[in-house]
């Protein structure tokens, strides 16, 4: 046995948590907390080649975490290197060709080996403490401290499964050799196994866990070669802390490797299985659990295993299941906790490291361990005993058509970036003059400027610049519409065909001005930023995105923050009557002046826009023998474009709210009335009088007007057919409110009542919970609140991002609402508050009639069910896409109680469900029946849907060569949605052929379509390397 | 993991007067193809203790981001030094060289600049009004200060690793069917069909 410790191993001196010895014996890596992962060189610690070059040692440095870095394991083929971190996230690195590069800054060499993150998989709300590959290399199991055990598919980065039972943090993952199970173990001081064919719960097992004591980095258990044994860590038995052993089958403790003086944090079993050589080994009694074989048989020949323990007492044993002692205990190699583990690929070298920074490596030779067993006698053994395992270990197709879809289910995912893509590919610019103008001239300022550097004579930065003038720099510059200017960069050392690309790429968003699409940003803010004089019309600003969304003409109300409307409890006498009351927060309109501005794009963007002034006036009446009033409180209302005014009017008491569209005006009082006015500034009808003081106001494109008064009540007026719409009252939010917030009773905050897109009222209170009326139900429905703040994909909704729908825009308020508010603590979710967001997210943007979000979430949805395999949710879910059985369409359409309406939010049902659906449910396996079963079911449909659906053009083929005819087609469809779809229309053509076909012509023919797409991917592909 | 690592930066015209602007060429990898421009600031901070003073020198977009490597050559024009207190002009300060993504910052590039006169004699005896067009600038390139921020280049990925929505997409063919639907789509027609 030879020890040594290597001390040029080391992260900057810091803890090094994880060490792993590359599959094929090249490299090791290493983990530390220095948030880096490095990789070294195996030849540097063979022990003829010592005197390597050091430079050759430290091969590469990965700093693609944010976090220390707790694991790192190579996958079994040796490609990957996978590693987790504190910074909740699983970096997957892979050796790219070329040199290494260093990082700018770093002050270090460069790597030698270029070895760049290529995944990075997310989902983890929590350190990610061990990962481990599955068998064959397929999946990846993450154990975390959010009380998790994720499972991530490794061909498509996408987690598949999140498995929770576990009650405290889980630190430890392994995987079954024969592929059937793992087993993870967590500080709740138990382990679980999991089956890996449904990832149910097999088995908990409580055991010598229980009496530990004191906390460990690491629970690192490890399953024997053979697949009989789990060694766990972390046990104790008095007086000892011990590894207690778990058999297959029973699950239940059998042994327990003892002697440590402090809590066992890593087990490693070597890859392989030992046997004796001679009898003459030293042999000690056997143990009666030997390895769980048959104990007949040559006694010395029966293959053992070899298993390596380190521990918080610093030192490393290491064990055969022959022998009921250890075979080597190394004592004072480290200073600190030994944290991880691992063999050589011949078995015959230990690899440890340890919290003090350093590592240490152990090589036996084979009379001290024995013989190792050859990879084929390992199989054999294992076939043994299991069978074949091959089949076990994944779950397997049934049906091409699977396969089929997982692709499509991958490029959807994929989708987005290739989307982009294939624009740059497609677009075919013209570069403007200017474009081409100012690049050379720039490129000659550069030249002069370089000359000039050099003339100077300047001896520091020759060399850079005579290397320079050799090679300038070859980029374009140019000025974007919005005066931004925009560079697109050289590429460095790729084909030059890429470069062109790169040139052609997305300038067709930058054409010249005048061809941008109205309704540009640009465009629609400039206006908005010179009405910002008015200090009360913050709003305004915040507003910005409404401009946007509603495309021709826009009324901008003044929004005031922090109205109170406080419910008054009987002290009228009246039960239930609402008071509204206006906080500080408004700081009194009467000294302020209220202002909006009306954009009414159908004259043309040059129109100045229209602004509605309320300012108070106040006189002072000296009333003869008067007692009360000496000053009397007026408003003046002027409308003006651009300084000149078109009309104005004076009203009597203080004006609360404006309102206006190019259709009509509205002004409230805080007396209660409310003035309607024409465009032109007619009283368009007499003074309404609300009772109370209006307190919100907005009005659509058209002649819808709502009013929130200051007691609550809540209308919605037709102003052309002079209709009464709504009339109802907030009163059940505010009740609905007192439950959860703790203000006083009664009383609500009303950040914002607006119409939304659908024309419905959208109130947001001040604990951003969003209401939204529903004129069939007549209730509120709450469509945004915190209810759900563990869930998953409430954590996906970005901040601040880029714009996003209505919908979103609700939750990342109360999101944001929710962060401002301190000791907010982490909770995890058991997947139930997930499903149930998603589920109210989906009918909170069916509510909001809100598209694109109802089918983002109808994505996500239908994905989270397949990942968790919720096959009767998902049947449903389907079914009502799919629709009444054929044949009884006819006879549902009759009953009207039974009508299904074959479109939701004008997109047809069958065709998401085609599309979106069905795709999104191939990435779980284990709902392929389901699967399968509704792809017939749709299929069946589409035969028999009505012909009528295919448009005149196209004429019907049953080759399946004819599917680029449809494609030519398809090139000259409009991008509008219609009802069909040229997808659509090459299954109706398929009739004769029978589902799968129909089916592979749809993927024959999304391929077709994106393999210019492939095409740019194999050059980026190229490019990169 | 970044999509953008920085590879190098090459400080051109250095030192160089005070007046005369600043060059920079930049060479970045690019790991994961970005749908979005890079935003690359200049930033010269005029007094340590006051933000208030800092200069955005250049802001430019940079794209298209595909995977490769790339260089470009970023310049900007020299402070103002009206804008500067006069005693902060000469002695050393900062210069930041920031990269963002979707307005998220997620590199940092510091240099210390010394700003001092050419000329001996002025050195010895610094006049009482900064003689602008005399001092002579100094960007310290060999000790640049590297600051990286973790942020999320692909939002719509979120769903690999959650339930994230997948990104904002109309209702429409994109998915399915490839490139033609894309190129002609508009964001006014997206909704409500």
């Amino acid at each position: 046995m030879i020890a040594e410790k290597p001390v040029w191993v080391k992260h900057e001196g810091l803890q090094i948590f994880s060490i792993d010895v590359q599959p094929n014996g090249e490299r090791f890596a290493t983990g530390g907390g220095d948030h880096k992962v490095r990789i070294w060189n195996m030849k540097s610690v063979d022990t003829d080649l010592q005197n390597l070059d050091p430079k050759e040692r430290l091969l590469a440095t990965l700093r693609d975490h944010f976090g220390s870095v707790n694991c790192v394991r190579w996958a079994k083929h040796g490609r990957y290197v996978a590693s987790g971190s504190d910074d909740q996230v699983i970096q997957i690195h892979e050796r790219k060709p070329g040199s290494g590069t260093t990082e700018f800054g770093s002050g270090e060499p460069p790597d030698v080996e270029n070895w760049k993150a290529v995944m990075t998989l997310r989902g983890h709300t929590a350190d990610v403490v061990d990962i481990n590959w599955s068998p064959d290399d397929s999946m990846l199991a993450s154990g975390s401290l959010d009380n998790t055990v994720h499972i991530w598919n490794m061909r498509s980065g996408i987690c598949t499964t999140v498995l929770r039972a576990h009650l405290s943090l889980v630190k430890g993952v392994t995987w079954d050799p024969i592929g059937t199970f793992i087993a993870s173990q967590s500080d709740d001081k138990t382990v679980i196994i999991w089956r890996t064919s449904d990832w149910s719960l097999a088995h908990r097992t409580v055991g010598h866990w229980e009496k530990s004591l004191g906390s460990t980095f690491f629970r690192r258990l490890g399953w024997s070669p053979c697949g009989h044994f789990i060694t766990t860590t972390h046990g104790y038995q008095k007086p000892r802390h011990s590894a207690p052993v778990l058999e297959r089958g029973e699950w239940s403790a059998a042994f327990d490797f003892l002697g440590h003086n402090a809590p066992i944090i890593v087990v490693k079993f070597n890859h392989s299985m030992f046997k004796r050589t001679t009898s003459s080994a030293p042999e000690t009694k056997r143990a009666g659990w030997s390895n769980g074989t048959s104990k007949s048989g040559g006694k010395d020949l029966q293959p053992y295993n070899v298993i390596a323990i380190g521990s918080q007492d610093r030192t490393i044993t290491v064990w055969t299941t022959a022998s009921p002692r250890p075979l080597f205990v190394a004592k004072h190699f480290f200073g600190q906790s030994v944290v991880d583990l691992s063999w050589s690929p011949d078995g015959y070298s230990l690899f440890a490291c340890s919290l003090d920074g350093t590592v240490a490596m152990i090589h036996f030779n084979p009379t001290e361990l024995g013989v190792r067993l050859t990879d084929n006698e390992l199989e054999e053994l294992k076939k043994n005993r299991y069978g074949d395992v091959r089949g076990r270990q994944a779950n397997l197709v049934e049906s091409p058509a699977q396969l089929l879809l997982e692709t499509v289910s991958t490029k959807l995912s994929g989708s987005k970036r290739a989307a982009s893509d294939v624009q740059q590919n497609q677009v075919i610019t013209k570069p403007s003059v200017n474009v081409e103008n100012t690049a050379k001239k720039r490129k000659s300022q550069v030249d002069d400027r370089n000359k000039g550097a050099e003339a100077t004579g300047d001896t520091l930065n020759k060399a850079s610049t005579s290397n320079r003038v050799s090679n300038p720099v070859n980029q374009k510059v140019y000025r974007r519409p919005d005066g931004r200017k925009r560079i697109i960069p050289e590429a460095v050392g790729v084909p030059q065909q890429e470069n062109n690309i790169a040139v052609n790429g997305q300038s067709h968003n930058f054409l010249p001005a005048p061809s941008a699409a109205p309704g540009n940003r640009d465009s629609g803010d400039t206006p908005v930023e010179t009405s910002n004089r008015d200090s009360s019309m913050k709003e305004i600003m915040g507003r910005n995105p409404d401009l946007k969304e509603r495309p021709r003409i826009t009324a901008r109300a003044t929004i005031t923050e922090s109205l109170v409307i406080e419910k008054v409890p009987g002290t009228s006498g009246n039960d239930g009557i609402l008071n509204v009351e206006q906080s500080v927060g408004i700081k009194g309109s009467s000294s302020t002046d209220l202002l909006i501005r009306v954009f009414d794009w159908k004259e043309g963007e040059t129109t100045a826009p229209v602004c509605l002034e309320a300012c108070p006036k106040e006189h002072a009446l000296d009333t003869v023998g008067a007692v009360s009033t000496s000053m009397i409180k007026e408003t003046e209302i002027s409308c003006k474009r651009s300084g000149e005014t078109l009309w104005s009017d004076r009203i009597m008491g203080r004006v609360t709210v404006l309102a206006g569209n190019p259709n009509f005006w509205a002004v409230g009082c805080e007396d209660g009335s409310l003035q309607v006015y024409t465009k032109c500034g007619r009283r368009a009808m007499p003074t309404m009088m609300m009772g109370s003081a209006a307190t919100f106001i907005d009005s659509d494109d058209s002649w819808k007007l709502l009013l929130v008064t200051r007691k609550g009540s809540i209308y919605v007026w037709d102003l052309f057919n002079r209709k009464c719409i709504l009339h109802d009252s907030l009163a059940s939010l505010v009740s609905s409110d007192t439950k959860l917030s703790s203000t006083v009773a009664g009383t609500i905050k009303v950040i914002s009542v607006k119409l939304s897109k659908s024309g419905s009222p959208l109130v947001v209170l001040a604990t951003r919970h969003a209401f939204l009326f529903d004129t069939s139900l007549m209730c509120w429905l709450r469509v945004a609140d915190d209810c759900f703040p563990s869930s998953n994909f409430s954590s996906s909704w970005n901040l601040g991002s880029a714009p996003c729908g209505e919908l979103a825009g609700l939750q990342v308020d109360v999101r944001k609402y929710m962060a401002r508010k301190p000791g907010w603590n982490r909770i995890t979710d058991d997947g139930m508050q997930t499903r149930a967001h998603l589920e109210s997210q989906l009918a909170s943007s069916l509510a909001l009639e809100s598209p694109s979000e109802y089918r983002q979430c109808l994505l996500a949805y239908v994905r989270f069910l397949a990942r968790e395999a919720d096959e009767s949710r998902l049947r449903e879910v389907c079914e009502s896409f799919l629709g009444p059985p054929t044949g009884m369409a006819e006879a549902a359409t009759s009953d009207t109680n039974l009508s299904w309406d074959p479109y939701v939010l004008g997109v047809k049902k069958h065709k998401l469900l085609r599309n979106d659906i069905l795709p999104a449910m191939a990435s779980n396996r284990k709902v392929q029946r389901l699967l399968n079963e509704f792809m017939d079911l749709l299929s069946e449909y589409e035969n028999t849907e009505p012909a009528d659906a295919i448009p005149k053009g196209s004429a019907p083929t049953i080759d399946c060569g004819g599917v680029p005819s449809s494609l030519d087609q398809m090139d000259s469809d409009p991008p509008a949605v219609t009802a069909t779809t040229p997808l659509t229309i090459d299954n109706e053509k398929q009739v004769s052929l029978g589902n799968s076909a129909a089916l592979e012509t749809g993927i024959v023919c999304e391929e077709t379509g994106s393999e210019d797409q492939e095409k740019h991917d194999q050059n980026s592909r190229d490019q990169g390397s | 993991m970044s999509s953008i690592n920085i590879t190098n930066v090459t400080v051109l015209d250095n030192p160089a007067p005070f007046v005369n602007p600043f060059q920079f060429e930049i060479s970045y990898e690019c790991l994961t193809s970005l749908k979005d421009d890079l935003e690359w600031k200049l930033i010269y901070v005029g007094s340590a203790e006051d933000e208030t003073s800092d200069q955005l020198l250049e802001s430019v977009l940079v794209g298209p981001v595909n995977v490769g490597n790339y260089r470009f050559v970023l310049q900007a024009d020299s402070p103002d030094p009206s804008k500067i207190r006069e005693e902060d002009i000469i002695g050393v300060t900062v210069l930041l060289l920031t990269c963002s993504y979707m307005d998220q910052e997620f590199i940092r590039v510091g240099y210390y600049v010394n700003n001092d006169y050419d000329d001996e004699q002025l050195r010895e005896e610094p006049p009482t009004k900064v003689l602008i067009d005399k001092v002579q600038r100094n960007i310290l390139t060999d000790k640049p200060r590297v600051t990286k921020f973790p942020i999320n280049f692909h939002p719509e990925d979120e769903q690999t690793g959650g339930d994230g929505p997948p990104p904002a997409e109309p209702f429409d063919d994109t998915d399915v069917n490839g490139e033609a639907l894309v190129l002609l789509e508009q964001p006014e027609k997206l909704q409500e069909t």
